[in-house]
């Protein structure tokens, strides 16, 4: 084979490998758009603030989720307890707040108690050097357990002009105050990624752990402040939809998001073996998510059959995104 | 022409990028021979061998096999052709029984479920063909000695029919005893009617069992030769490319009264289970000591202990003068210990990050303020050993895992030189990089020794060793065998150590 003929064949090559990876980068964005048009195009009255205000809304707790997420998965492990950190905040901040302890103290009570649950998931991964799945599995079963009986009882509610409740409703510059929080929180990660040692650390940990304790990095603090950072932003999630609905319900508050914010860290790019945190990527998965379930209401589709059409778009998103 | 050729390969051209892997070798296998391929690291030797398994396509030239014009795309087809590799490390299934392992994938069936008797008793059969009895064929594979597992590995490669063996080191981890077992069954073989092609280092096993030599330099062909018309000496100028006397002389100029510096690093009987055993090391600021030892003789051991990888379960270590208690290699790293893995691609890069990030990971915090990372001292970091290491990368953007082997050995050294080490350990530096690249780590190495920087490197390039160190000490079955001082140091002193281990014959008293 005549040289030039390899050496073009080679740079098709590369040339190839580049434009996959622009599928890569770019399809989700394409993908997003597409079936906002699809959608805009078949549902009367989509687009408009309504839609938008109440698809951020739906995003709020998967999105904040998804964010800590994301770093667990960029250091290469998974959380799948993170539904029920988020009823373990809401308990206690709901158990503070009923027993009058007032609003401060009781949502700081709450993110204390979600900080502490990261705690001894992140501790019993890097010290005990324990599976993270099983781990985040025992928390996800026995700390849905523990934030009923936190609670002391089924379900408890606020009255509509409770100081908590209207924490809910708050508006700032009229912006309600689940996406001023929302945006202050994908603004922090992105810094925190893109600018920390420790996203660093983070990142390589995830990428050759071998290699990162060799060359120095402290691996036991670093994963735990990964749990921790994780578990802090499921309690703000949790307690904020205690204050939006007005009432915990430690049986179901969180449950089964562990599926949607892994979903939404999936379709964002961020690897299952570690390595590279994607936030941006995290973000428009977070909102596709919650865009469906909208979609699939504004259309009238049954509650089942909305979960199915939302099982097919992530595999169809996971498609576009997959790695060879 | 009467073909008497199971295998030619004719005109194979094979480049990486910045690399000429092999340029128009040929290279042909007779049928029931023992066919070594010979040459230094870096020569092409397995490259043409993954060529040949399909692991790797050529670019040019053809390949024979069994009078056929092959082009096998994996290593699959190639195994169905009947062509075999045994490599170094076994690509077997450790927690499977012995008997499963040969059987893997075509295992005999009955009412479509695995018919265990049958299984073990060919198994057993085939291992007897061998020569090779007295194996419980159904405990796991890793109950079994490394000799065994790779007879396994063989067994396997015969019940596939194999017409071409290929072994690749066999015996670098076998005892000789182990060995001459090994030896047995390439006999046997032969005797079959198949070929082998042997790569070993061993000069010695080369000239026992193989019939013909393929030479390889540096990506070319040299030349093939009858055993019968080779010599020991001949072998290695040929394989060097030199008169072998002038190039196992020393780069570095004898000694330079080092040892009477003070000790950088001073460790006193250093045991770790059953791996290392009571060694003594002593290394002055800006010697350069080397660690022969063949594998399994507890070089990497040591390495990691010194650098706090593995705890040691006696002895003491003093770096700088002060005490060092290792439990973690954070410890040792404040003390100034700086540790190249000898598997850069499992213990060393990270692979999806930049290599600027891989520079610097050792050095985040010093690059930052409150915990906020400063992109712009980072990126002067690594300009400034790009530069100064002459590091081929298209920029300290580009990801790690698309440099080549040399350059990801440089980028991974910087990352200590930019720690400033009183110590650095090397464990195998040169490992997998080609000639050009070697030479200039082996610059780097020197320049940090200049520094003041004591050294420790280990290698099972015997070349390397002499070339680079001040002081050489030998490791057997996990004891110091010897220690060599400049003056002393030759090849032939190293492997009368390394031969009489730790059963000291009057040569290897040299230890003090």
């Amino acid at each position: 084979m005549p040289n030039s003929a390899n050496t073009s064949a080679l740079g098709a090559f590369r040339r190839a490998i580049a434009q996959r990876q622009n599928v890569r980068n770019y399809g989700v964005w394409s993908f997003l758009l597409l079936s906002l048009g699809v959608t805009a195009w078949f549902t009367p009255g989509f687009l408009s603030w309504g839609t938008l205000d109440n698809t951020l809304i739906q995003a709020f707790p998967v999105l904040l989720v998804a964010l800590g997420m994301t770093m667990v998965m960029s250091s290469g492990g998974i959380d799948i307890s993170v539904g029920a950190i988020m009823a373990i905040a809401g308990a206690v901040s709901g158990r503070l707040y009923t027993s009058n302890a007032g609003l401060a103290p009781s949502v700081a009570g709450g993110i204390l108690a979600g900080g502490l649950c990261g705690l001894f998931n992140g501790t019993l991964i890097s010290k005990f050097k324990i599976q993270p799945i099983i781990v985040t599995l025992v928390v996800m079963i026995a700390g849905r357990g523990l934030a009923q009986t936190i609670l002391g009882k089924p379900s408890v509610s606020f009255s509509f002009n409770s100081s908590l409740n209207v924490l809910g409703q708050y508006k700032i510059a009229g912006l309600p105050i689940q996406i001023v929080i929302m945006i202050a929180a994908v603004a922090m990660m992105l810094f925190v990624v893109k600018k920390t040692v420790f996203a660093k650390h983070v990142e390589a940990i995830g990428d050759n752990p071998r290699a990162a304790r060799l060359v120095g990095i402290n691996i036991l603090r670093t994963t735990a402040c990964v749990y921790v950072l994780c578990s802090i932003l499921c309690a703000v999630a949790g307690i904020m939809k205690v204050a939006l609905t007005g009432g915990v319900n430690a049986a179901g508050l969180g449950k089964f998001i562990e599926l949607d914010a892994i979903a939404a860290v999936a379709i964002g790019g961020t690897s299952f073996s570690g390595g590279r945190a994607r936030i941006f990527g995290t973000v428009i998965g977070a909102v596709i998510i919650p865009l469906v379930t909208v979609i699939a209401g504004m259309n009238d589709m049954r509650d089942h059959h909305a979960m199915i059409f939302k099982a097919v778009i992530v595999i169809g998103v996971l498609l576009v995104r997959r790695e060879r | 022409m009467v073909e008497d050729c199971l295998l030619k390969m004719t005109g194979i051209c094979k480049a990486f990028p910045g690399v000429k892997a092999l340029q128009d070798v040929d290279f042909s296998v007779k049928y029931g021979q023992t066919h070594a391929l010979m040459g230094e690291n870096g020569a092409g030797k397995s490259t043409l061998i993954k060529v040949l398994t399909g692991i790797y396509q050529k670019d040019a030239g053809e390949i024979v096999f069994d009078a056929e014009s092959i082009a096998p795309t994996d290593a699959a087809q190639s195994q169905h052709m009947g062509i075999s590799t045994i490599y170094q490390e076994l690509n077997l299934a450790p927690c499977l029984s012995v008997a499963e392992n040969i059987f893997i994938g075509r295992e005999p069936k009955k009412y479509g479920l695995i018919d265990w008797k049958t299984i073990e008793s060919r198994a057993r059969s085939i291992l007897g063909d061998m020569g090779v009895t007295g194996v419980n064929v159904s405990r796991p594979l890793n109950e079994h000695s490394v000799a065994i597992q790779q007879m396994a590995a063989i067994a396997r490669a015969l019940s596939l029919d194999a017409k071409l063996l290929v072994m690749d080191e066999p015996t670098s981890s076998l005892s000789e005893t182990e060995a001459g077992l090994l030896f047995d069954v390439i006999r046997r073989v032969k005797a079959r009617g198949s070929s082998v092609i042997f790569i070993s280092h061993k000069m010695s096993e080369v000239f026992e069992i193989c019939d013909t030599a393929t030479i390889l330099r540096d990506g070319c062909l040299v030349g093939e030769y009858p055993m019968a018309d080779l010599t020991k000496l001949k072998m290695v100028s040929l394989m060097i490319g030199r008169d072998a006397t002038s190039v196992l002389h020393r780069k570095k100029e004898v000694s330079r009264g080092l040892d009477d510096r003070e000790l950088v690093l001073k460790a006193r009987g250093l045991s770790r289970a059953h791996r290392t055993k009571e060694i003594d090391i002593d290394i002055a600021g800006g010697q350069i000591l080397g660690v022969a030892g063949l594998l399994g003789s507890g070089r990497t051991e040591l390495a990691r202990i010194l650098f706090g990888d593995e705890i040691c379960d006696g002895g003491e270590i003093e770096i700088a003068g002060a005490a060092a208690h290792l439990r973690t290699p954070r410890d040792a790293i404040r003390l100034g210990v700086g540790f190249c893995s000898e598997d850069r691609k499992a213990e060393g890069v990270f692979p999806h990050m930049s290599v600027m990030e891989n520079m610097t990971a050792g050095i985040l915090g010093e690059l930052s303020a409150g915990g906020v990372l400063s992109r712009k001292a980072q990126m002067q970091v690594a300009q400034t050993y790009i530069d100064k290491l002459g590091i081929k990368t298209s920029g300290p953007d580009q990801r790690m895992g698309e440099l080549s082997g040399g350059n990801q050995q440089k980028v991974l050294l910087a990352r200590w030189l930019c720690k400033k080490p009183v110590l650095m350990i090397l464990d195998e530096p040169m490992r997998g990089i080609d000639l050009g690249a070697k030479s200039e780590i082996e610059d780097i190495i020197a320049d940090l020794a200049g520094k003041g920087v004591a050294v420790l490197m280990i290698s099972s390039e015997m070349e390397e060793l002499i070339r680079s160190c001040d002081k050489i000490v030998v490791l057997s079955e996990g004891r110091k065998a010897g220690q060599l001082t400049a003056r002393e140091i030759s090849e032939e002193r190293i492997v009368q150590m390394l031969a009489h281990g730790s059963h000291p014959g009057q040569e290897a008293v040299h230890a003090k």
